[in-house]
């Protein structure tokens, strides 16, 4: 079973998130509610996975995954962000990030995702 | 320009509250002034926004029952109170995604760099809001489980 990190500010999210992924069979293996949280969890748990949001309060998602692409550059990451204007996508993709996904969120939109990395 | 800033942030809330809540509207009040000063009308989250042109807040405010009927489409439970983590949770990530999908669409158009803070959210009926000497509108929407009221309050322009 694939283990997901989730990194996002919001209990609502990780809530939902972790029910989609845990019933299409994921393992939703830590939970961080900032980008520093997340790096730390990441060096902590060595997912599979990250789902990582952008604003968050301590450091945002683009900054934790600048740190995380540095120290695993084949580290998947999927950014779920409400924000998804043509700048910040292109600062994600020049970051590494995966695949860029606007909330909100669906089932299928999410595991669609996740099926495409390998 | 200025309605366009509105009508954007309008058409973001119709368009989100269909999408994760299935919730229609069944009318939208035309842009109004409220001179600063408003009355909340049970909960209401505010998620500020700033960028190279304009800088400014975005503030929806919910009766009760619209609350708690969003968030019972969203997150599957009932909740009873509007003090109930999930419910203050929910609402306020609800603003987060109605505000970054406007600020999408405006950054795209206009090439504003906008960028979102965390949303805060507060609940009681009668809490007093205040925006001192910036331009404001604020739209009335009325849904079949209650009224919430979209509030844009901003400096600068697009």
């Amino acid at each position: 079973m694939k283990k997901v990190l989730i990194v996002d500010d919001s209990p609502m999210i990780h809530k939902l998130l972790g029910k989609v992924l845990e019933e299409n069979g994921y393992t939703v293996c830590g939970h961080a509610y900032n980008g520093k949280e997340g790096v730390d969890k990441f060096r902590e748990l060595s997912p599979d996975i990250i789902f990582m949001d952008i604003t968050m309060p301590v450091m945002d998602g683009l900054e934790a995954v600048g740190i995380i692409k540095k120290e695993a550059p084949h580290q998947n990451i999927i950014m779920l962000s409400a924000m998804g204007d043509k700048d910040i996508m292109d600062d994600a993709r020049q970051l590494g990030v995966d695949i860029f996904l606007k909330k909100p969120f669906d089932a299928y939109k999410i595991i669609s995702a996740i099926s495409k990395l390998s | 320009m200025e309605e366009k800033l509105h009508r954007t942030f309008v058409d973001s809330v119709v368009s989100i509250l269909k999408k994760t809540a299935g919730l229609t509207v069944d009318k939208i009040g035309a842009p109004k002034e409220a001179g600063g000063q408003q009355t909340s009308q049970g909960i209401a989250s505010v998620v500020s926004f700033s960028g190279n042109k304009i800088k400014g807040r975005c503030i929806i405010d919910m009766e009760q029952e619209v609350a708690l009927d969003v968030v019972e489409n969203i997150m599957g439970t009932r909740y009873d109170n509007l003090k109930e983590l999930m419910v203050l949770y929910t609402i306020s990530e609800l603003n987060n995604i109605i505000a970054g999908d406007s600020i999408t669409k405006l950054n795209n158009e206009f090439g504003t760099g906008l960028r979102l803070a965390p949303p805060v959210v507060f609940t009681g009926r009668k809490v007093v809001m205040y925006s001192s000497q910036v331009k404001e509108a604020t739209v009335d929407i009325d849904t079949p489980k209650g009224s919430l009221r979209l509030i844009i309050a901003w400096e600068g322009s697009l």
